[in-house]
């Protein structure tokens, strides 16, 4: 997801019918740019060198969005699109057309990952390996973050674990209301919603995390853009936590 | 994000055919809000600073149409089209809440819209 307006003007976008290492190529109405969705940049023309914003999004399924966020509203169908015209690419063993360029054989190239990228620091986790976890109080970059994920939805999301300056430490709680999976910071003992990073009960209510960008992402699609990703593993103990 | 796979048998001599490279410099981003949020670009090949891309073309402009004048729906409407377990994307800004089926977006891969008074492209 990117903000549309770029120095100032705005700007809409289309599919050029161009691939970069399998992944969309966008261009622009209105100054013909190409547009690396996985970069987040420009790649040709007069805006080759410009970085788009990225605002954060949430892929989980539909009845946890509507749990999440009530008052939701969605983008008609009209009845159509009642299946995935990449289903049988999810689950087959072809990663993408041209195939990997780097190939990275720390995991298969399939299994799918929750990729982050943090001033230039770039690291994955794999679903199979957070899938015990919940909640991993990582440091990333420099940064204090908060990697959640919640199995039964396959919903990752990432973000930064300090408020006002103050570094938090996140666990799993047993409570769960309405299907919703929360989590309990040491600090101060509040209960958070773990895939909005929003306060809901304690000290800290209304309060919400910074949500980071994340990319849901074939493992060979984030390895090729990010041949020196970090790779999380739920075997390592997870040092300078912070 | 992921591309259609179902190309002609012929696709390898098309992807030769519209293949181009570019070089990209690994500089600091020329406007994005925050540092922060920025993604970067890993010197693989090449002059220091600097990463080869090659892009290649297997459909024409458009061949995918984006959506520029997206129509919204109530949550108890969305019911009656989409399942439970549906995947969807879900932008939420300035409580404004939106949510983007990507069975949908998997035939259109752009969504222009504004949400919560951000002008954004949803993409996929």
């Amino acid at each position: 997801m990117y903000a549309r307006e770029i120095q100032g003007e705005l700007h809409t976008f289309g599919v050029s019918g161009k691939l970069i290492m399998n992944t969309l190529v966008m261009y622009d109405h209105q100054t013909d740019t190409l547009w690396s969705q996985f970069l987040s940049r420009g790649v040709k023309g007069p805006l080759a060198d410009f970085q788009l914003e990225i605002l954060p999004v949430l892929q989980t399924t539909w009845l946890q969005w509507l749990t999440l966020h009530p008052n939701t509203i969605v983008l008609d169908k009209k009845g159509r699109y009642q299946a995935d015209s990449y289903e049988s690419y999810y689950s087959g063993g072809s990663a993408g057309i041209i195939g990997e360029s780097n190939k990275d054989s720390r995991l298969a190239g399939k299994e799918l990952v929750l990729g982050v990228d943090l001033v230039g620091t770039a690291k994955a986790y794999p679903f199979r390996a957070m899938a015990g976890q919940g909640a991993i109080n990582d440091t990333l970059a420099g940064k204090p973050v908060l990697v959640t994920f919640d199995p039964l939805n396959e919903t990752g999301s990432v973000f930064l674990r300090s408020v006002a300056g103050n570094t938090l430490h996140f666990q799993t709680t047993e409570k769960n209301a309405e299907g919703i999976f929360l989590l309990r910071d040491d600090e101060t003992g509040s209960t958070w919603q773990a895939l909005t990073g929003r306060a809901i009960d304690g000290p800290m209510v209304g309060t919400a995390l910074e949500r980071l960008p994340s990319f849901y992402s074939f493992w060979f699609a984030w390895s090729d853009f990010h041949p020196d990703t970090q790779l999380y593993s739920s075997q390592l103990k997870q040092s300078e936590t912070g | 994000m992921v591309f259609v796979v179902f190309l002609p048998s012929l696709r390898q001599l098309w992807l030769k055919v519209g293949a181009e490279e570019v070089t990209i410099s690994d500089g600091s981003s020329t406007g994005a809000n925050s540092g922060l949020n920025a993604a970067s670009q890993t010197s693989t090949s090449g002059a220091v600073g600097t990463r080869q891309l090659k892009i290649i073309k297997v459909l024409g402009r458009d061949g995918i149409p984006a959506i520029l004048d997206p129509e919204f729906i109530g949550a108890s409407q969305a019911f009656q089209q989409m399942e439970p377990d549906e995947r969807v994307l879900g932008l939420s800004i300035n409580g404004d809440n939106r949510a983007y089926p990507l069975n949908l977006l998997s035939r259109h891969e752009i969504v222009n819209d504004t949400v919560g008074g951000v002008p954004v492209a949803v993409t996929w």
